[in-house]
């Protein structure tokens, strides 16, 4: 059996520079790095891989080339094959677009009982690619924001988070899951299978060509975007003092605005 | 209707528009009676309405959705609505939207939505903007214009929707509830719609390490500042705290450091990649600040940073700030409130 993992390249939020005079954001120095649900799906993947060594994680990316760090990344972790799809019509896919290109380059993989993603990309992520494509699967069930997701026989089960509450539930497979964070840290790459990665192991680069995908047949994006960028917090009011007049001054202020 | 006088007036051809029109909402009865969210989602369609000139409709699906609840909704600002009670197949809800076509199409960004809206989408081929936190209509082409916060809230990127029928999720707590105004008046009507099994949902008690820290009016967080003073610090100010306000949920969380360092566990780390957090009142003893602590914690209401370096970014987003030692600090506080 195949699980594949959709994973995404981000900028790293932390890198990025919001420009109020500009009204931009500014990416320039950003770092690119692998979505962390993403990495947290990945994880539970090879997780399902370390209790029954007869399933094959690959992991699936979308984008411009320079994506392929991400899918080494992801092969160092220890999925058994990654897989770039990529061409200059395929990283212009949006939303409806994207979706019947992954869920096309899944059908052809076959065998694939469980699509995982995280719940939704940190940048800009709409975090609707995981019902999307269990559309375009073929109506397969779908495990929304899924805690401890496990794979029990024929069924995937987990813990659903949704308005507040937790719900067991079980889908049988094949299925779709949006997987929410957990607590374990999710695990870091050996430095051998970080060189293997790069210099033994392959990505595969997919084209839409070859995939038999007519690109102009594909939906349109939703238009018209333009930024706006929040005004700053406002910087506070520093109390000043020794530490008891301060903790007596900021309580004072506190109950005056009535917080506590 | 008959255009033909419109024609002589013009002199032109003038064609009826095809179909999509008025504004529908969804909403998802889990519980006997009506989410704050969905009610949320009416009470601003209901504004883009009267700017559009056009009806609010909403179809009300679930497992507790009654002719009553149907009633209230009208009440809420609709002006007509269909329920059903149990959950649509796919097909059956997109037969629904195409036999009744609307313009705009919301559902609030909770559960149920979230699965909804993106697989209508699909089977419609057609974007959706999902979180919106603010819409409004461009009245020249009649299209719906949505802000969607990028990079957890640091820009907001504004999306207008050219598609048929434009669907959008809306972020929960971002408009008011709406009045109920008993003496609205509309359309209820039954659906028969295909409805799926039961969906194989069972409540569960949510694991150990779940504490809501989303439901804490007040949170008292601690990072790696306190080092030298110790954790259990944090822990006596919670304390003094929930003394002096027995009425008010206190929570105790740590930022990336005290996660690193082992005080607290992650499942309480008030971070991009862990809880986002919306206290009245937000207590950061002994951290630095990181963008990803500020994404995290922005939707509170007040700030209050205490650290011993007056540079610490934290203060530039606190409301209040005080430069000192933590250990000194925290005791006089602790002092303040038993006193």
């Amino acid at each position: 059996m195949r699980i594949v993992v959709c994973i995404k390249q981000i900028l790293d939020p932390e890198t990025i520079k919001v420009s109020r005079s500009q009204q931009t954001i500014d990416d320039r120095g950003a770092r690119k790095i692998m979505n962390p649900p993403d990495r947290w799906a990945l994880d539970a993947a090879l997780r399902f891989k370390e209790a029954d060594p007869s399933i094959e994680v690959i992991a699936l990316s979308l984008g411009e080339p320079d994506v392929e760090d991400i899918l080494r990344e992801a092969l160092a972790l220890g999925c058994d094959r990654a897989i770039l799809l990529s061409d200059a019509y395929v990283v212009k896919a949006r939303t409806a677009g994207l979706a019947q290109i992954i869920a096309t380059a899944i059908k052809r993989l076959r065998n694939v009982q469980l699509v995982m993603t995280g719940h939704m990309a940190l940048d800009t992520g709409s975090g609707t690619l995981g019902p999307r494509l269990a559309i375009e699967l073929g109506d397969w069930p779908v495990l929304m924001d899924v805690d401890q997701l496990r794979l029990e026989g024929n069924y995937a089960t987990g813990l659903q988070h949704a308005d507040e509450k937790y719900y067991h539930s079980s889908y049988p497979l094949p299925a779709v899951a949006t997987v929410l964070q957990t607590p374990a840290h999710p695990r870091y790459a050996h430095g051998a299978d970080i060189i293997n990665a790069y210099r033994v192991r392959n990505v595969e680069v997919w084209s839409s060509l070859a995939l038999g995908i007519d690109p102009t047949a594909l939906p349109a994006p939703t238009t018209g975007r333009q930024l706006r960028i929040p005004p700053a917090r406002q910087m506070g009011f520093i109390v000043e003092g020794t530490p008891q007049e301060a903790a007596q001054t900021l309580i004072a202020m506190l109950r005056a605005r009535r917080v506590i | 209707m008959d255009l033909s006088f419109l024609e002589q007036l013009l002199g032109s051809t003038v064609e009826e528009e095809e179909g999509y029109r008025n504004i529908w909402v969804v909403a998802i009865a889990w519980e006997p009676h009506l989410r704050a969210c969905d009610l949320q989602v009416v009470g601003k369609a209901r504004n883009l309405a009267d700017s559009l000139g056009a009806y609010v409709n909403v179809l009300l699906v679930g497992d507790n959705a009654s002719e009553d609840l149907a009633r209230e909704l009208i009440a809420y600002g609709a002006d007509a609505a269909f329920w059903g009670a149990g959950y649509p197949t796919g097909h059956s809800l997109l037969d629904f939207f195409n036999q009744h076509k609307p313009e705009i199409l919301l559902f609030a960004d909770a559960a149920g939505g979230r699965k909804m809206a993106p697989r209508l989408a699909q089977r419609l081929k057609c974007a959706l903007v999902t979180h919106a936190t603010d819409l409004s209509i461009n009245a020249e082409e009649r299209s719906l214009v949505v802000a969607v916060p990028i990079y957890h809230g640091a820009a907001y990127r504004v999306v207008e929707c050219r598609t048929n029928p434009q669907i959008a999720t809306v972020q929960q707590g971002v408009f008011p509830t709406p009045e109920y105004d008993s003496w609205r008046s509309g359309d209820v009507e039954q659906v028969e719609l295909e409805w799926k099994p039961e969906p194989p949902l069972t409540p569960v008690e949510p694991p150990a390490y779940y504490i809501p820290l989303e439901k804490a009016d007040i949170i008292i967080a601690g990072g790696r500042g306190l080092s030298g003073a110790g954790w259990q610090l944090i822990e006596e100010l919670a304390a003094a705290v929930a003394r002096r306000l027995p009425h008010k949920a206190i929570a105790v969380a740590g930022s990336r450091g005290a996660v690193d360092e082992g005080w607290i566990g992650p499942e309480h780390m008030v971070d991009l990649v862990g809880r986002t957090v919306a206290p009245a009142l937000y207590v950061a003893c002994g951290i630095r600040g990181t963008f990803q602590h500020f994404g995290a914690t922005e939707k509170a209401r007040c700030i209050v940073a205490i650290n011993h370096n007056p540079d610490a970014p934290i203060f530039k987003h606190a409301d209040y700030g005080i430069v000192g030692e933590v250990e000194e600090v925290i005791p006089a506080l602790i002092e303040v409130l038993e006193s």
